[in-house]
C-alpha cells in the first residue's frame, strides 16, 4: 500500500486503540483489585455512550425501565446506609436513612426524566454521563457484588454476566434498538497530516486516553486512596491489617472502572454512534487489551490496546486472504485464546503453590 | 416432619412428569407445544454438560452453545453437502467437538477463571465463522436441506417422531451422567469439588478429570446440535450466538451447579419463560434473566432447583417467613398425630403402642 | 535390614527471598515410625509438601525407593505410594464417611468413563470390591458404624480418623500425617497412638509431623529436628530430647503436653 494509504490505517489503529486500551484499563482496575473478570464492562462503556445521548438531544424516556433504575439507585442506598450500621444506631439515624431510601424513588425518577429532557451542549453531556457511570458501577457492586459474600469465583464471573444482561435490556428499553450518535466536539473539517485525514474526534480520542492513563497514574502513586487501591491490588490481607477496608476499595475500584469506560464511550459515540448491544463485542476488545498487558497491569493494557488497535487496522488495511475486515472481530478473538494458551503453559508451574 | 413421605413422593412426582412428558405430542393434549418441547430435550442435553462443568471443576463455559454449534454445521454440512450417513455425520461432529475441547484442556490448570474468557472467545470465533463463511456455510442465513434421520426404513419426519426420538437421547443422556455421578469418576469428580489438594493426595489427577468433564459436556451439546439440524432442516448462525451461551448458564444456574435432573428444571423453566412469556416484552427478558442470575446466586449459589430439592426434603418450609413457620409445624405435628392415631399406633391417653 | 524408603538431598524451597527449606538431607527408613518435629515456623510443613509434590524444590533431589520422584505431580506420587494427611483435615464435605475412604481406594481401582456411564459389569464388579476395602479401612479406624454419616457431621476426633482411614485406603508405602493429634484429648491421642503401631505393623511406613512432645516420644522410633529449614538434630527420641541444639530451638517455645 501507499505511503499514505499507511498512515491512514495506522492513525485509524491509534484511534480503535485508544478505545480499547480505555475499555482495557477499566477491566484493568477492577480485576487487580478485587481479581474479579468483570463481564460488565463493555455495558459501561455503551451507558457512557447512550447517556451522553441522553443528555445531548431532549427526549421522554419510557415509564417502566425509569422506574426499575429508580428502583435499583434505592435498594443500592438502602444497602449502603445498612452496611453503615452499628451497634448504637440512633433511631433518628435509621428514620433519616429510611426516608432517604425511600424517597429516593421518586426523586431519581425524576431527577431522571428531567435530565432525558435537557439539551445540553455534548462536552458537559459527556462529562455527567461520566459521572453517572461511575454511580452505575458503585451501584452495581452494591447491589450485585457486595450482596454476594463469599460467593466463589465462578459465581462472581456469572453475577457480572448477569448485571451486563440487565444492564443491557434497560438500555435497550429506554433508548431502544437503534444506533445513536451524538455530535462530534468540534465542528471543523479534517486536518491533514502526512497524506491521511484526521478527524477532530479522532484527537479528542488520543487525547482523552493520554489524559485518563495520566491521572490515572498520578492518581494510584501520590494520592491516598490511589496508593491505597494498589495496596489492596497487591495484597488484599496485609492492605486490610493496614487499615484499608477492602469493600470500600472494590467499591471505588468499580466506580473508577465505570468511569474510564464512560470515556470511551462518550468519546466515540460521536464519530461511530453506539447502541445498546454495542457493549459485549467493545468489552470482547478490553479484555484483549488487558490480556495483552498481563491482565494485571494498567500500563500493560494501555500499550495492549494500543498495539492490538494498530497491527489490527494495518493488517485490515492490507487486505490479503483471510484478514479482511469482516474478520476482524474473529482475529482479536484468536489472539485472546492464544494468549490463554500460551500462557497456561507457561504459567502452570508458577501456579503451582496452593 | 413427613421426611419420608416427601421422599417417597419425589418418584410419583417423576412417574407423573414422565407420563406427562410422554403424551405431550399428541394433538389432543398439549401438540402445538411439541416443538417447545423438543427444543427444551435439546438445550437440557447441552445444559446438564454445562451444569456437571460449574459444578464440579467450580469454571463456567460462556461459549457452550459453539460446541452446539459445531454439532449442528458439521451434521448439516456432511449430511447435504457430501451426503454422507447423517448417523456418521453425528458422529463426525462429536469427534470434532471433542478433539476442540481438548484443545481448550490446558486452561484448566490456570488458577482463576480463565476459562470463562477462553470459551467466550471460541464461541465468538465460531459464531462469526460461520456468519461469515458463506461459500461453505451460506452465511447469515444458513443452510436448508438437512436430510431426516432414519433408522432401517423408519424415518424420523414429523415432529412427533422426533420428539420421541430426541428425548430418548436426552433421557439416555441424563441417565448416562446419573451414572457417572454415581461410580468411581463421579467420586473423584465430587472430591475434587470437595478439595482439590486432597483430591490430589489421593492419585486424582486434577486436570485431567476437569479436562474429561468438559469434553464430555462438549460431545453433549454437539450431540443436541446435530438432532437439532436433523429437526429443523435449517441451519442458520443465530442458533448459536455467543448470548444464547449466556442463556445456557442461565439454564445451568437455574437448575444447580452439579445437579443433573435440576438441568431439566432449569431449561425447561427458562425456555418456557423465556419462549414463551417474555418473548412479547421487548428486552425484559434480558433484564429479567441478568436479575435471575443475580439473585439466584446470591441467595441460593448451589443453584435454584438444588436449593429447593433440598428444603423440600429437608424441611419444606424455609422460604415461608419465620412466624409461620411455627405453625406450620404445629399443625404438621397436629396431621401427624391424627394419622398415627387412626392407625393405631398412638392411644387416646398419646401413649405409643402397637396395634 | 534397613531399607531407605525415601531420600532427600540437599533440598531447598525459597519463597522468593525466604528459604523455608534450606539444604536438607534426611533418610527415611522403611517399616519405621519416624517424627519431625521443629518449632513453629520450621519449615515441616514445606517438606510434607516438597515429599509429596505440592511443591517443586528450588534445589536438591527426591528420592523414593531408589527412583527420583523430583518431577512428579502430587497424584502421580500417589499413585506410587506416598499419600498424606492434612493439617485442617479437608475432609469431602460432599459425601458421606464410607465415600470419603471409597474415594481413597482411587489409584488402586480402574474402571473408568465408559463403563462408568453404562454400568457395564466390570465397574459393578469393582465398585463392590472398592466398597469392602473401604469398609475394611473404616472398620480399622473404628468408624465402620458412621459409614453412612455425612463426613464433616463428625466431631473433629473421628474426622482426623476417617482421613486417615481414607489416606489408607491407598495402600500407601509411605504415609504423611501432618499434625495428627492437633485438637484432640487425651484419650483420642491414645487411640492415635495406637493407630499409628498398627498401620506400622501393616509394613506402611509412618512419617508425622507433631508438636505433642509426650506422644511423638512414646510412638516415634527416630526423631528429625527442624529449625529455621535446616536439619539441626536427628536420632532415637531420648537422645534428641537430651541434644542442647534442640533444646535451644525450643528455648521460648510453649511446650505441649505435660511434664
Amino acid at each position: 500500500m501507499s505511503s499514505e494509504q499507511f498512515v491512514q490505517y495506522l492513525i485509524f489503529g491509534i484511534q480503535d486503540g485508544c478505545i480499547y486500551a480505555l475499555i482495557g484499563l477499566g477491566f484493568t482496575i477492577i480485576y487487580a483489585v478485587t481479581n474479579i473478570i468483570n463481564f460488565a464492562q463493555g455495558e459501561f462503556v455503551m451507558l457512557g455512550g447512550m447517556l451522553s445521548y441522553m443528555l445531548v438531544g431532549g427526549m421522554d424516556v419510557p415509564m417502566l425501565p425509569t422506574v426499575v433504575i429508580a428502583l435499583m439507585v434505592a435498594l443500592s442506598l438502602g444497602i449502603f446506609f445498612y452496611s453503615l450500621r452499628s451497634r448504637r444506631i440512633s433511631k433518628k439515624f435509621a428514620a433519616v436513612a429510611v426516608t432517604f431510601t425511600l424517597g429516593a424513588i421518586p426523586f431519581v425518577l425524576f431527577l431522571f426524566r428531567e435530565f432525558a429532557r435537557m439539551e445540553i451542549d455534548v462536552a458537559a453531556a459527556s462529562i455527567l454521563s461520566i459521572l453517572m457511570a461511575a454511580a452505575i458501577g458503585a451501584i452495581v457492586y452494591l447491589l450485585a457484588i457486595r450482596t454476594a459474600k463469599r460467593a466463589s469465583t465462578v459465581s462472581l464471573i456469572i453475577i457480572t454476566i448477569g448485571a451486563a444482561l440487565f444492564l443491557r435490556g434497560i438500555s435497550g428499553e429506554l433508548w431502544g434498538v437503534g444506533g445513536h450518535r451524538t455530535p462530534v466536539y468540534w465542528e471543523r473539517p479534517s486536518l491533514e497530516f502526512f497524506g491521511a485525514m484526521v478527524h477532530t474526534q479522532t484527537i479528542f480520542i488520543v487525547g482523552s486516553m493520554v489524559a485518563v492513563t495520566v491521572l490515572l497514574q498520578l492518581f494510584f502513586s501520590y494520592t491516598m486512596m490511589g496508593k491505597s487501591l494498589k495496596a489492596c491490588a497487591v495484597n488484599p490481607v496485609g492492605a486490610g491489617l493496614a487499615g484499608i477496608n477492602p469493600k470500600m476499595m472494590a467499591l471505588v475500584a468499580f466506580a473508577l472502572a465505570a468511569a474510564v469506560g464512560a470515556v470511551a464511550g462518550a468519546i466515540m459515540t460521536p464519530k461511530t454512534g453506539m447502541d445498546y448491544e454495542r457493549g459485549f463485542v467493545l468489552g470482547l476488545y478490553g479484555f484483549v487489551a488487558a490480556a495483552l498487558g498481563g491482565f494485571k497491569s494498567q500500563l500493560g493494557a494501555v500499550i495492549g490496546g494500543l498495539l492490538l488497535g494498530i497491527v489490527m487496522s494495518l493488517v485490515i488495511g492490507l487486505s490479503w486472504g483471510p484478514f479482511t475486515s469482516g474478520y476482524k472481530d474473529v482475529w482479536a478473538m484468536g489472539v485472546l485464546l492464544a494468549i490463554l494458551l500460551l500462557r497456561s503453559s507457561r504459567l502452570a508451574e508458577e501456579e503451582r503453590i496452593s | 416432619m413427613f421426611a419420608a413421605w416427601r421422599k417417597r413422593w419425589r418418584w410419583s412426582l417423576a412417574a407423573v412428569l414422565l407420563a406427562v412428558g410422554m403424551l405431550v405430542p399428541f394433538d389432543w393434549f398439549l401438540g402445538q407445544y411439541t416443538h417447545l418441547g423438543i427444543m427444551i430435550g435439546l438445550f437440557t442435553m447441552v445444559v446438564v454438560g454445562l451444569c456437571l462443568l460449574m459444578g464440579y471443576t467450580g469454571q463456567v463455559s460462556l461459549g457452550h452453545a459453539a460446541f452446539y454449534g459445531v454439532g449442528m454445521y458439521v451434521s448439516a454440512i456432511l449430511s447435504t453437502r457430501y451426503e454422507v450417513n447423517p448417523w456418521l455425520a453425528m458422529l463426525v461432529a462429536a469427534l470434532l467437538t471433542a478433539a476442540m475441547a481438548l484443545a481448550l484442556g490446558p486452561i484448566f490448570r490456570l488458577r482463576g477463571n480463565y476459562l470463562a474468557l477462553a470459551t467466550l472467545a471460541v464461541g465468538f470465533i465460531i459464531w462469526k465463522v460461520a456468519e461469515l463463511q458463506s461459500s461453505y456455510t451460506g452465511g447469515p442465513d444458513g443452510m436448508t436441506g438437512v436430510p431426516y434421520l432414519s433408522v432401517g426404513g423408519f424415518e424420523f419426519d414429523s415432529s412427533f417422531r422426533r420428539y420421541y426420538l430426541i428425548w430418548g437421547f436426552c433421557l439416555a443422556i441424563l441417565l448416562i451422567s446419573q451414572n457417572i455421578v454415581n461410580s468411581r469418576t463421579g467420586r473423584a469428580l465430587r472430591a475434587i469439588h470437595g478439595s482439590e489438594a486432597a483430591a490430589e493426595s489421593l492419585g486424582i489427577n486434577v486436570s485431567r478429570f476437569k479436562i474429561k468433564i468438559f469434553v464430555l459436556s462438549a460431545v453433549y451439546a454437539s450431540l443436541a446440535g446435530s438432532l437439532f439440524a436433523h429437526h429443523a432442516i435449517h441451519v442458520s448462525p443465530g442458533s448459536f450466538h455467543p448470548l444464547v451461551s449466556i442463556d445456557l448458564v442461565v439454564m445451568a444456574v437455574v437448575g444447580g451447579l452439579a445437579s443433573i435432573w435440576g438441568a431439566l428444571f432449569g431449561t425447561g423453566t427458562m425456555h418456557i419463560l423465556n419462549d414463551e412469556i417474555l418473548i412479547h416484552y421487548g428486552k425484559w427478558n434480558m433484564v429479567i434473566s441478568g436479575l435471575i442470575l443475580i439473585i439466584i446466586l446470591i441467595f441460593t449459589p448451589q443453584g435454584l432447583f438444588v436449593a429447593l430439592k433440598e428444603a423440600y426434603l429437608r424441611d419444606g418450609v424455609w422460604f415461608l417467613p419465620k412466624w409461620f413457620q411455627g405453625k406450620w409445624r404445629d399443625a404438621s405435628s397436629w396431621v401427624l398425630l391424627r394419622r398415627e392415631r387412626w392407625r393405631g399406633h398412638v392411644g387416646a391417653d398419646g401413649g405409643v403402642r402397637d396395634p | 535390614m534397613s531399607e531407605v524408603v525415601l531420600e532427600l538431598k540437599g533440598v531447598s524451597r525459597a519463597f522468593g527471598g525466604l528459604l523455608a527449606v534450606d539444604g536438607v538431607d534426611l533418610e527415611i527408613e522403611r517399616g519405621r515410625i519416624t517424627a519431625i518435629i521443629g518449632p513453629n515456623g520450621a519449615g515441616k510443613t514445606t517438606l510434607f509438601n516438597l515429599i509429596t509434590g505440592v511443591y517443586r524444590p528450588t534445589a536438591g533431589d527426591i528420592r523414593f525407593q531408589g527412583k527420583s520422584i523430583g518431577s512428579l505431580s502430587p497424584d502421580a506420587r500417589a499413585k506410587r505410594g506416598i499419600v498424606r494427611t492434612f493439617q485442617h483435615v479437608y475432609l469431602f464435605g460432599n459425601m458421606s464417611v464410607l465415600e470419603n475412604v471409597m474415594t481413597g481406594v482411587h489409584p488402586r481401582s480402574s474402571y473408568g468413563f465408559l463403563e462408568a456411564a453404562l454400568r457395564l459389569p466390570k465397574a459393578r464388579r469393582e465398585e463392590e470390591e472398592i466398597h469392602l476395602r473401604a469398609m475394611k479401612y473404616l472398620n480399622m479406624v473404628g468408624l465402620g458404624a458412621q459409614a453412612q454419616q455425612n463426613a464433616l457431621s463428625l466431631p473433629l476426633g473421628q474426622q482426623k480418623l476417617l482421613a486417615i482411614a481414607r489416606a489408607l485406603a491407598t495402600d500407601p508405602v509411605l504415609i504423611l500425617l501432618d499434625e495428627p493429634g492437633a485438637g484432640l484429648n487425651r484419650l483420642e491421642k491414645a487411640e492415635l497412638s495406637d493407630l499409628i503401631r498398627r498401620i506400622r505393623e501393616l509394613g506402611i511406613t509412618v512419617v508425622l509431623v507433631e508438636h505433642d512432645m509426650p506422644l511423638v516420644m512414646g510412638l516415634a522410633e527416630w526423631v528429625i529436628v527442624l529449625d529455621a529449614g535446616k536439619k539441626i538434630a536427628e536420632g532415637p527420641p531420648a537422645e534428641v530430647q537430651k541434644d542442647r541444639k534442640v533444646i535451644a530451638a525450643y528455648l521460648g517455645e510453649e511446650e505441649e503436653g505435660g511434664p
